[in-house]
């Protein structure tokens, strides 16, 4: 008996380093690019050209990155600056939005709720291009394709049936005993959702705000079809739109340059996302199940 | 309390139903009305044409061209990108060591998380004539590949960093899926010390039976993917060699000589063709499981 258990041992061992060892090596590739941008972001235009380059830059030389700030063919202060209030008012938005709405799916009845409920729960299936050339098209005629409040509303809208079914269900989860308290002392139904539940709903709503920021931050199909204008140009399309309308004299830029307003680019998202990633798991394994 | 169901309360929907209606549900809408019609630029009328663009989407060599090469881009990224999800997902669902876990899932996600246009950056570098890739060939004495610029290679190119992206998100179904599989289950099969792989076929891979189903029938809906990663990636180059049909839709209206209406038509038919394959993968399925 003691014999057979420390077999087992053994083997739960070998089958626990057989699976670290895989995934050691899918992390690998996974950070490798990641890696190289970085390495590259810090090498001058005569490493990035030399006969014999290499991997790790010679020394952490912030000469893209000043590009970065002080160029000015291409306005990336301009372009980090638009990010932000696109991303802003989107979160304000889907969070103003979604707490009312998921409270509305949730806990008040009207005609037809679950059946409006259920068409936005399919808008989620529908792929992007089902709808991008009538978007293109209403976005012109009500003369918000050129502007970043225009581009806000329309990445709510986009990111809103994911997150109304998510503050739904974390509505859905606070016991009603609360409520009926409330309701014997004559609260209105605004003072139930302002007093009793936003307060406990506070987790759901940080979610969906990390959700929708980190969608509206990393936007870049529709900011790239709606916005016409360098003026307007996010950060997601300035990174891709600027390599070829850079002059060659100017070619000061190497990718070195373009790595560097990558990893500008990624860095919000990525402290967002670890920010939250243990709420996003269990958000996740909660909305399934369910 | 019957009243209740006629009460003005579903005033907590209305903002929320707002912007979806009109950016999102609209579109979906507009966009199938729209590729019955003649629309050219920003006018507020266009021309019923009723089946002409069709007819033409039909003898345009681009359309098929396009569909081909969506086709090989589902083939060459999608299966790898699902294997590897699949199994990534399982082995961290196995980890003894819960924080390693979660160390795994952050790394392992990263590129989702990342705006695909840095994400892309990132890998225009790799594949840059002095970039990583050619700077390995050069160390083993072979002439630099024109990874982004060769038309035979420029969609393996573009599979390889479209996997990249998306393996991460597809394995956090994969995860979820496996993390709930009901404890008993897990336990009963650790106590017959069943090797890694019996559990692995045994055990897990059926209880995820209905996710993996969805996942067969998503791969159809591929087809309409990969727009945003053509974009910041190859923007459609070299040679039309990555331009998917989606791209190539928004090549004539968006981007370019704007005829909105015949754009739509060749998304709308895009997703026809998409949901007449699903619905062949589900009786292809259903026929497997009698």
């Amino acid at each position: 008996m003691e014999r057979y258990l420390f077999l087992k041992r053994g083997e739960i061992f070998r089958q626990q380093f057989v699976i670290n060892v895989f995934l050691v090596i899918m992390s690998i590739i996974t950070i490798f690019p990641i890696f190289w941008t970085i390495c590259s972001s810090f090498k001058t235009i005569q490493e990035i050209y030399s006969i014999s380059p290499s991997i790790l830059p010679k020394s952490l030389n912030f000469v893209n990155y000043r590009f970065l700030f002080e160029t000015s063919v291409i306005d990336y202060r301009m372009a980090i600056l638009n990010s932000i209030v696109v991303s802003i008012i989107t979160v304000a938005i889907v969070v103003l939005c979604s707490a009312l709405g998921g409270y509305g799916f949730s806990r008040i009845y009207f005609n037809y709720r679950d059946q409006v409920f259920n068409t936005i729960i399919m808008l989620q299936f529908v792929p992007l291009t089902a709808g991008i050339i009538a978007q293109w098209q209403i976005m012109s005629l009500l003369r918000l394709r050129d502007s970043l409040i225009g581009l806000a509303l329309l990445l709510a809208a986009m990111i809103l049936p994911s997150s109304l079914m998510l503050m739904r269900q974390v509505f859905l989860s606070i016991p009603t005993e609360l409520e009926d308290a409330a309701k014997i002392d004559g609260a209105s139904t605004f003072q139930l959702l302002w007093h009793v539940m936003l307060p406990l709903a506070g987790g759901g709503l940080i979610l969906v705000a990390v959700n929708s920021f980190l969608f509206a931050w990393g936007d870049f199909i529709y900011a790239r079809t709606m916005l016409t204008l360098p003026s307007k140009y996010t950060l997601p399309v300035i990174i891709t739109v600027s390599i070829p309308t850079t002059p060659a004299t100017l070619r000061v830029a190497t990718y070195g340059v373009y790595n560097a307003a990558a990893l500008i680019t990624s860095l919000p998202a990525i402290i967002f996302f670890i920010a939250i990633q243990n709420r996003f798991y269990e958000g996740a394994r909660e909305g399934l199940k369910g | 309390m019957r009243e209740k169901r006629y009460n003005i309360n579903f005033i907590y929907i209305l903002p929320a139903l707002f912007f979806i209606l009109v950016f999102n549900l609209w579109p979906i809408i507009w966009g199938v009305v729209l590729a019955f019609m003649d629309f050219r630029g920003i006018t507020l009328t266009g021309r019923w044409v009723w089946f002409e663009n069709f007819k033409e989407l039909f003898s345009d060599e681009r359309v098929w061209q396009g569909l081909s090469v969506s086709a090989k881009y589902v083939l060459y990224s999608y299966p790898i990108t699902q294997i590897l999800a699949l199994i990534s997902g399982w082995t961290i669902a196995q980890l003894r060591i819960l924080r390693l876990g979660k160390l795994y899932r952050i790394l392992l996600y990263l590129p989702v998380i990342i705006p695909v246009s840095a994400g892309m950056t990132m890998f225009r570098a790799i594949y840059e004539q002095n970039g990583y890739l050619n700077i390995m060939l050069s160390k083993f004495g072979s002439p630099p590949i024109g990874w982004l610029t060769d038309p035979k290679i420029a969609l393996y190119s573009l599979a390889i960093a479209s996997i990249w992206r998306n393996f991460g998100a597809s394995m956090f179904y994969y995860l979820v899926g496996f993390y709930n599989v009901p404890l008993e289950v897990k336990e009963s099969a650790l106590i017959d010390g069943a090797s890694l792989w019996k559990r692995f076929w045994s055990i897990d891979l059926p209880s995820i039976k209905n996710m993996l189903f969805i996942i067969f029938i998503q791969s159809a809906g591929a087809l309409t993917g990969g727009l945003a990663e053509v974009t910041a990636l190859t923007g459609g180059g070299p040679a039309r060699a990555t331009t998917i049909l989606p791209y190539y839709s928004a090549e004539i209206s968006i981007w370019g000589e704007q005829r909105l209406g015949y754009a739509a038509a060749i998304n709308l038919f895009l997703s026809i063709f998409t949901l007449a394959l699903a619905s062949i993968v589900i009786r292809v399925m259903k026929v497997e499981k009698e």
